[in-house]
């Protein structure tokens, strides 16, 4: 039987004398960690060792980080189960200048690896293409016989596609991915219009992309301008220059210029689109509900219960979760409020099958007793309307309607939300972000990729002050903190010394000694504090990271 | 906020007592943690430099550390130089190797009488083991860890690691059992050979 390692008996025990020449005073590991210079310390001969290990080609580490949880899975800490994969996937070694224009060599370190998230696609054969869409609308297009293992032997089955992106600076934060890019010995922060991650493992197995083949993706992005495309080196632990984007690299997926107004100024006005569509008496559901109420479709003639009108193959579905019908005599099907067509009106079947922009239901008054409905439907410039009759009794509709209302209460509020913030006119899709490009990409290997924009640091900059306290008046530990403005899409990670602008709004915030958030809110920076005090609210990570969400 | 003094950030983003901790182990137990290393490793320049890495990483994680479950400073390091180690051995891609006392080997056999010296079988059997059953032999007898330190290292409760470490044992016996006696039948099919060939 073949061993399984090499046991070795023979070799001269150390002695204590021999190993204390290999220690260095405390004191030098300090500085090390503090400054990351000192060669010769005992802190450099580790550091030597780090990057030894970490000097790889992209992707390793991701790869090591699989590798490793598989391999502790029957060791894994049981009460943070995820600590081990923590110190080998996101192992950071700062070196830093004495100024944070110098060039820093930073790791992939997020400050929450609990909450470092992937999507996982598996393929099952790459016999054949193939093509993924994430959870953002992304599309990801593979092609046949795209993936070797590190033998370079072809891989075909049971491979699975790891996943992430970021958008905003929280994305950013939370994915400890370094946002600096080294110009001609000048430190830039990158501007982001998305990022993504790719890589694919098979059998625990990192993969790689076959020579000569191309993953292309199309990149949905709320950026329309043409930004630098960067990949992120490994071994240098920097982002590379690829390419710069052409105007012809971005799709735009909507360009109803007349929608858009329209939309913005109902935003402008604190209304969604929702609200709009009620102050007419009607219901409004964006485009990511008609891909239910197309799973509706077939199932139409099962409304028999407490409805006057029996839905046909014109019914129309509107999402209902929760609403009981027996408790208002509503017609459901599949938890859908249902509405058919009128007979004799040219609407065709492929309907159906089409993802509008938004889908309007208005009710008129129609005399004394009968109000009409109509549906409008629109996407790009084209709009369409029919006449349709509700397969609820009429005179429950009100109710039914605040019981709708309420509980979409809190969706509608979640999409209010996000379009004020990107002030951006767009297609709903399964996310809460809103998209208003595609931008099309060819990669040639995988790894982390970046469309950026990199800037100076902020114009009419002011320092801030080291110390930072908590509202209690205490003292915050803390190694890092993090600055955005609102208007840019950037994150400002600083290490020793930091900067704000002095023009714009700022939020900043800091990761605790003992891992909370403290926020910096926008008014903190305004010189209220006396002297040289500033102070942040401290916040458990879940609600800190929703504050920054809504603020940024 | 322009003009304000500066002040060094320095090690102020390790809380104070964390930090006196990772002292207190780097001062107190680097050469158990030097052995513990260097017995998993070819030289000793290699174990200096992971034992001088895991410390700048517990450095770099103290804000993290959470004490729950009896884990000790002491412990956390010995897990990060145990990973150092694991990620040493997939870059160099070579063959995990482990040096043991041959003193010490019989330590795992303390409590069982065998009549022949049994090292060398006990030897292949050890070399059988999966790396976590062998890691676990490992720590227990030849780093001299306790059950309760090898939890806080591994994260596994106590009783569980006595168990697996029961069954491991139990599992290497009857393995020795079976070596010695194949190794008995070629000795003597060996000497019968012999006999004969003079004959």
């Amino acid at each position: 039987m073949k061993a399984k390692r090499k046991l070795i008996t023979d070799r001269p025990q150390i002695t204590d004398s021999e190993i204390i020449k290999h220690k260095k005073p405390f004191d030098e590991l300090i500085k090390t960690y503090n400054a990351g210079g000192g060669s010769g310390s005992a802190g450099a001969s580790g550091l030597k060792a780090l990057s030894s290990y970490f000097g790889w080609g992209a992707g390793i580490i991701g790869a090591l980080a699989v590798a490793a949880t598989i391999y502790f899975s029957e060791f894994s800490p049981s009460e943070s189960p995820k600590e081990e994969v923590v110190v080998q996937q996101n192992d950071s070694l700062t070196l830093e200048g004495n100024d944070s224009t110098t060039t820093p060599l930073r790791k992939i370190n997020p400050p929450y690896p609990e909450l470092v998230k992937y999507e996982y696609f598996n393929v099952k054969n790459n016999r054949r293409p193939v093509t993924i869409t994430t959870k953002n609308g992304t599309v990801i297009k593979i092609p046949a016989n795209a993936f070797v293992d590190s033998t370079g032997k072809r891989i075909h089955k049971n491979i699975v596609i790891k996943y992430r992106d970021f958008y905003d600076p929280v994305d950013f934060f939370l994915s400890g991915i370094p946002m600096d890019y080294d110009s001609a010995g000048t430190n830039y922060t990158f501007s982001s219009a998305g990022m993504f991650e790719i890589s694919a493992v098979s059998k625990d197995k990192n993969l790689y992309l076959t020579e000569g083949k191309v993953i292309e993706l199309e990149f949905v992005s709320q950026y329309d301008d043409a930004y630098n495309f960067y990949k992120y080196d490994t071994v240098t632990n920097k982002w590379e220059f690829r390419y710069k984007e052409d105007k012809s690299d971005l799709e735009i997926i909507n360009t109803d210029q007349a929608v858009a107004k329209e939309e913005t100024t109902a935003e402008t006005e604190g209304d969604s689109l929702l609200n709009t569509a009620e102050e007419t008496g009607g219901l409004s559901i964006t485009a990511n509900d008609i891909v239910e109420e197309r799973k509706c479709e077939n199932i139409i003639r099962q409304v028999e219960k407490g409805v006057i009108k029996v839905g046909d193959k014109g019914g129309y579905c509107f999402p209902a979760k929760g609403l009981v019908d027996e408790k208002t005599s509503l017609g459901l099907i599949d938890d859908s409020l249902v509405f058919k067509i009128k007979e004799g009106q040219n609407f065709s079947g492929s309907y159906f099958s089409v993802v509008w922009d938004t889908v309007y239901l208005l009710r008129k008054a129609g005399g004394d007793t009968v109000n009409k409905f109509y549906i409008y439907l629109k996407r790009n410039s084209a709009v369409y309307s029919y006449e349709v009759e509700p397969v609820i009794n009429q005179e429950y509709y009100s109710s039914a309607k605040r019981e709708y209302r309420k509980l979409t209460a809190a969706r509608k509020a979640r999409i209010t939300a996000a379009r004020k913030r990107q002030k951006k006119v767009t297609v709903a899709t399964n996310s809460l972000k809103s998209w208003t490009v595609r931008r099309k990409v060819q990669i040639i290997d995988l790894g982390l990729y970046n469309h950026d924009t990199p800037l100076p640091r902020p114009l009419n900059a002011a320092k801030g002050p080291v110390t930072i306290f908590a509202d209690n008046g205490k003292p915050l530990y803390y190694k890092n903190i993090f600055v955005t403005q609102p208007e840019k899409n950037v994150l400002w990670k600083y290490d020793k010394r930091w900067y704000y602008s002095s023009s714009l709004k700022n939020i900043g915030w800091i990761v605790t000694g003992d891992g909370k958030l403290a926020i910096i809110y926008p008014e903190n920076f305004t010189g209220k504090s006396p002297g040289n005090k500033i102070t942040a609210k401290v916040y458990d990570v879940k609600r800190g990271l929703a504050i920054l969400n809504r603020m940024i | 906020m322009n003009g304000t003094t500066e002040i060094q950030v320095g090690t102020a983003e390790i809380p104070p007592e964390i930090l006196n901790e990772i002292r207190d182990v780097y001062e107190k137990e680097y050469a158990s943690v030097f052995r513990f290393v260097y017995s998993r490793l070819d030289n000793s320049d290699d174990a200096a430099d992971i034992v001088s890495g895991s410390f700048l990483k517990a450095l770099q994680s103290a804000g993290k550390f959470e004490k729950r479950q009896g884990a000790t400073v002491k412990s956390w390091i010995y897990r990060i130089a145990l990973n150092e180690v694991l990620l040493f051995y997939r870059h160099k891609k070579v063959e995990r190797k482990y040096y043991v006392e041959e003193k010490h080997l019989n330590r795992i056999l303390s409590d069982t009488d065998y009549e022949e010296p049994v090292t060398e079988v006990l030897k292949q059997s050890l070399e059988q083991l999966s790396d976590n059953e062998y890691e676990l032999i490992q720590m227990k007898y030849f780093d001299g860890l306790s059950f309760a330190e090898m939890a806080s290292v591994l994260g596994k409760s106590e009783e569980s690691l006595r168990v697996k470490t029961h069954r491991i044992r139990r599992r290497m016996h009857d393995a020795i059992l079976r070596l010695s006696r194949s190794k008995g039948v070629e000795i003597l099919l060996t000497i019968s050979l012999l006999f004969i060939a003079v004959l």
